[in-house]
């Protein structure tokens, strides 16, 4: 059986990350195995601009910042094995995979990085009702058969959901004279960056309809028209507000999920609020060895933010492997607290600096971001698309020392803010 | 003029009961077309069934369906015990010669008040004799299945009831094998028309006319509307619509039998594991006037979904991959009737028309077919090269390590895993092709590449990609499941052209 060092499950911007730094740390064997035809995940169909912008300080393509990686990698001979998927992961870090050309390898590996990334919620996972005929796709599944095979579904489309994949598609599909119908929302903000309504929606003068639902699909054999109603608070239809739109196509881009399928396998405890694995502060999971970083983690809205946390994960598999990686005496549990989703990692040592990742519920404005006593910031305005970023320095930590095992992230506002979000 | 296809016996409906004649039929030196109008078999009523190959204490329970379907008479009822039982038993032949897949799964009806408690120990008294019930307390009913609600104060349980399996699989496979044993099957072949000539009847289809002297109509949802083509229809139908809610393998095991809450009228089979690891949540029947109604409603899935809550809590709407409708359709002369009948004219047209149960009948419906058919003047020669077996396109999911080193070793196809939900390979797609299937559905259905948690959103592409290229056709003809069902309508740059061109026009 094979022994690799560090194996890496997925090479889009996660597993490319932590490979590079695992690599780049001294590991000297390193294996990312990917099921896809090319490394690069998603970022290959995303052909439009607005990556790197934190990371490289430049404006790239998707397609660009993956080959960054990608090249990084190729030059530091991380083996990469493509088309190949992965059929099992155990807890004690053997690996089994297949592909065309080796058949069915299983190999054994000093740590493992899970980076599988997320999937798209479907229409069912939304319990969309009426019929289901040909012409219903998920806002990916578009951008790939638009942007990679070179097909469009079709020339009247609604869009369900405001993610930024569906909003992105708006403006790609408009860009090829497809008629955007609406894009509907079911809450009364978009779920998409800010950035994304502008350039997107607004600058291509497509209907955005917030607070509004599909009801129904119609159609025998392919979409036919589909009825959108407003809902109310409870986001239930108000009946009397039904409004037929004719169209050949739905887009549904209602959220995305974390893909831990294989760390089920494996043992990892997941988190159900984040939809992935419980980590620390290295982005250890709950198994010794295997450690997570990026979407698979819990749903980002930029790359950047992914790449640096594939690549913390990188770093600690690395140093795992080399025996040195110290887990903390202490270990803070990190609690989210008021208008806060959750919270990454779930623990840490308070020992040393590290960045927290959280997601807020609600839009609101005028905040104070608190984590316990020891940090306590005021924001303008705080959206569930953006995540917070906090940043707790040695000098904070350094005020939770006595006795704490447990600090609440929160972030109170004055304003809740239910209604649009003035963009300025 | 185009000379008519001739055939001995026609068979319109490529659904259960118009396969499994075919089947019954290829047993002899017969000349037999199937026709069917859709792009597939199994791709009418048939799809939409439980998949549920059941014993006789069924009957007592599905009593709830046939209070709200009206009268049932008890000599019909007999006979339909009958009828089932020895479908039941053909089936378990069945199962084996043809490899579909099939599990068998235990009842568990549950009570959780005094009245329902009482309903248990009445079909306990009646029915224990014939089906080795049980009846368990509380404890017990935890001990089997931990996860059912903790209200349930008894149980009725019956550890083999059923043989659980997918509606399509059984299908198909009967359509293989009728095929491999010479039965001609037509595809996209819809009838329009019947005329009697003198010994012979012409048939008229959307492929052609075909002339034949006997008829079997098993055309499910359309059976009196055929029927009515060829003479007087003594017969009609009250039909019912249920939604069924599958769940993700993640559940599956929760529980590992049928769920269920004692007789109440339209509800049947509360949770159900499935042939393949998930669980099926249904059925909640309400009578439509419209039998192609397949719309999903949302008050309707909620329904099932909390009634399949008040027996499993655990489950919850997340756990819901897909959903779609079923039809039940009875005869409304008496709901435990099984049409089989031809117009008194024409003892050479048959029709035979869904009911319910509509799987566990089917073998033993087909013999009686081609008893009647025999009756009246059908020569029935055995064939002594009838191939009973069908071998099923190898589930590269289903087998051990070595056994997929060394399936990859003999073809590299097997090592494309396309279907990241259900681990469907390159191969078996292939395979599926090559055994007919020309839409996604119709892949789907034979390899389950689509029915994992993601819906077909990461092996879609690719299984688009490999039908375009295995058929030779191009990527944009390709459907979900025929007719104007295409799923990519356009190239990139196609509508940029047709309207530049559209707006120069207008410019000039």
């Amino acid at each position: 059986m094979q022994h690799v060092d560090v194996a890496v499950i997925g090479a889009g911007p996660a597993g490319l990350a932590a490979a590079v730094k695992a690599r780049a740390s001294g590991v000297k064997k390193v294996v990312v195995i990917e099921r896809t035809k090319y490394p690069g995940g998603l970022l290959e169909q995303c052909i439009h601009n607005g990556f790197g912008l934190h990371y490289f300080k430049e404006d790239l393509t998707g397609p660009e910042y993956a080959a960054r990686f990608v090249e990084k990698a190729r030059d530091l001979n991380v083996d990469m094995r493509l088309d190949s998927m992965v059929l099992n992961i155990s807890g004690d870090r053997r690996i089994s995979f297949v592909n065309k050309r080796d058949g069915l390898v299983t190999l054994t590996a000093g740590a493992i990085v899970l980076a599988m990334g997320c999937r798209e919620r479907t229409g069912p996972s939304i319990m969309l009702a009426g019929t289901r005929p040909a012409g219903i796709f998920t806002a990916g599944t578009a951008q790939r058969y638009i942007n990679i095979e070179g097909f469009i579904p079709g020339k009247e489309i609604v869009i369900l959901g405001s993610g930024d994949v569906g909003m992105i598609m708006a403006k790609r599909l408009s860009l090829e004279d497809v008629e955007v119908k609406a894009v509907v929302e079911i809450l009364p903000y978009v779920g998409g960056l800010i950035r994304n309504e502008v350039q997107c929606i607004h600058d291509f003068e497509i209907p955005l309809m917030l607070g509004h639902t599909v009801t129904e699909i119609h159609g025998r054999d392919r979409v036919e028209a589909v009825t959108v109603a407003k809902v109310d608070k409870n986001r239930q239809p108000i009946v009397g507000t039904m409004k037929r739109i004719k169209c050949d196509t739905l887009l549904l881009s209602v959220g995305l999920i974390p893909e831990n399928e294989l760390s089920r396998m494996a043992g990892v405890k997941l988190d159900s609020t984040s939809g992935g694995p419980i980590v620390d502060e290295t982005m250890q999971t709950s198994v010794p060895g295997i450690f997570a970083g990026g979407n698979v983690v819990h749903v980002h809205d930029l790359v950047d933010h992914v790449t640096e946390e594939a690549e913390a994960a990188g770093a600690s598999a690395a140093k795992y492997i080399m025996g040195k990686l110290k887990s903390g005496i202490r270990k803070l549990n990190l609690k989210a607290g008021e208008n806060i989703k959750y919270v990454i990692p779930h623990t840490i040592t308070g020992e040393k600096e590290v960045i927290l990742y959280a997601r807020v519920k609600e839009p609101a404005m005028k905040v104070r971001v608190k984590v316990g006593n020891i940090f306590n910031k005021p924001l303008r305005v705080v959206r569930p698309s953006e995540m917070l970023k906090i940043h707790l320095s040695p000098r904070e930590l350094e005020k939770g020392r006595d006795g704490l095992t447990e600090l609440v992230v929160s972030c109170v506002g004055k304003e809740q803010q239910n209604k649009k979000i003035n963009i300025s | 003029m185009v000379k008519p296809l001739e055939t001995e016996v026609l068979i319109i409906g490529g659904g259960i009961n118009g396969t499994a004649i075919a089947r019954e039929l290829s047993k002899y030196k017969i000349d037999v077309t199937l026709v069917e109008k859709e792009v597939d078999v199994s791709f009418g009523i048939s799809k939409g069934s439980n998949g549920q190959v059941y014993t006789g204490l069924e009957m007592a329970l599905s009593l709830a369906l046939k209070k709200v379907a009206g009268t049932v008479s008890e000599e019909m009822e007999k006979a339909k015990e009958r009828i089932c039982d020895q479908g039941y038993r053909l089936w378990e032949q069945m199962f084996h010669e043809l490899e579909i897949p099939y599990r068998v799964v235990g009842l568990m009806v549950i009570a959780t008040n005094a009245e329902e408690f009482q309903k248990l120990n009445a079909m306990h008294k009646q029915y224990a004799k014939n089906y080795g019930l049980k009846i368990l307390g509380k404890e017990e009913i935890l001990s089997i299945e931990p996860n059912v609600t903790q209200e349930a104060i008894a149980g009725l349980y019956e550890p083999g009831h059923m043989m659980v399996h997918n509606p399509f699989d059984a299908v198909i496979a009967l359509a293989e094998n009728a095929k491999d044993n010479g039965i001609r099957i037509l595809l996209n072949c819809e009838v329009s028309a019947i005329t009697k000539g003198k010994g012979f009847q012409t048939v008229e289809t959307s492929n052609g006319r075909i002339k034949t002297r006997f008829i079997v109509n098993a055309s499910g949802r359309y059976v009196d509307k055929i029927a009515a083509m060829a003479g007087p229809c003594g017969f009609g139908f009250q039909c019912f619509k249920g939604h069924l809610l599958i769940t993700d393998k993640n559940v599956g095991g929760i529980v590992n039998n049928v769920i269920t809450t004692p007789p109440l009228p339209g509800i049947a089979k509360v949770v159900q594991p499935t042939v393949d690891g998930n669980l099926r949540l249904g059925t909640l029947y309400e009578e439509t006037k419209d039998r192609f109604d397949h719309r999903t409603i949302l008050s309707g899935m909620n329904e099932v979904m909390e009634r399949a809550r008040s027996l499993v809590p655990s489950l919850s709407p997340r756990d819901i991959i897909t959903y779609f409708t079923g039809t039940r359709m009875f005869s409304n002369r008496d709901a435990a009737e099984y049409i089989i009948e031809s117009p008194k004219e024409n003892p050479k047209f048959i029709s035979v028309g869904p009911g319910m149960p509509g799987f566990t009948p089917a073998p033993a419906i087909a013999k009686i077919v081609v008893e009647r058919l025999e009756n009246e003047g059908l020569q029935l020669v055995e064939r002594r090269d009838f191939n009973p077996y069908r071998k099923n396109i190898t589930r590269f999911s289903s087998l051990s390590n070595p056994q997929k080193a060394d399936l990859i070793r003999r073809e590299a196809s097997y090592g494309h895993v396309l279907c990241r939900c259900e681990h469907v390979t390159e191969a078996e797609v292939v395979e599926s092709i090559r055994r007919g299937a020309t839409t996604l559905d119709g892949i789907k259905f034979r390899t389950r590449a689509g029915m994992g948690r993601c819906q077909g959103g990461f092996c879609g592409p690719q299984v688009v990609e490999i039908l375009a290229r295995e058929l030779n056709i191009p990527v944009t003809h390709v459907t979900k499941r025929g007719g104007k069902s295409r799923l990519l309508l356009y190239q990139t740059k196609e509508l940029l052209k047709t309207h530049r061109r559209n707006r120069d026009d207008a410019a000039c």
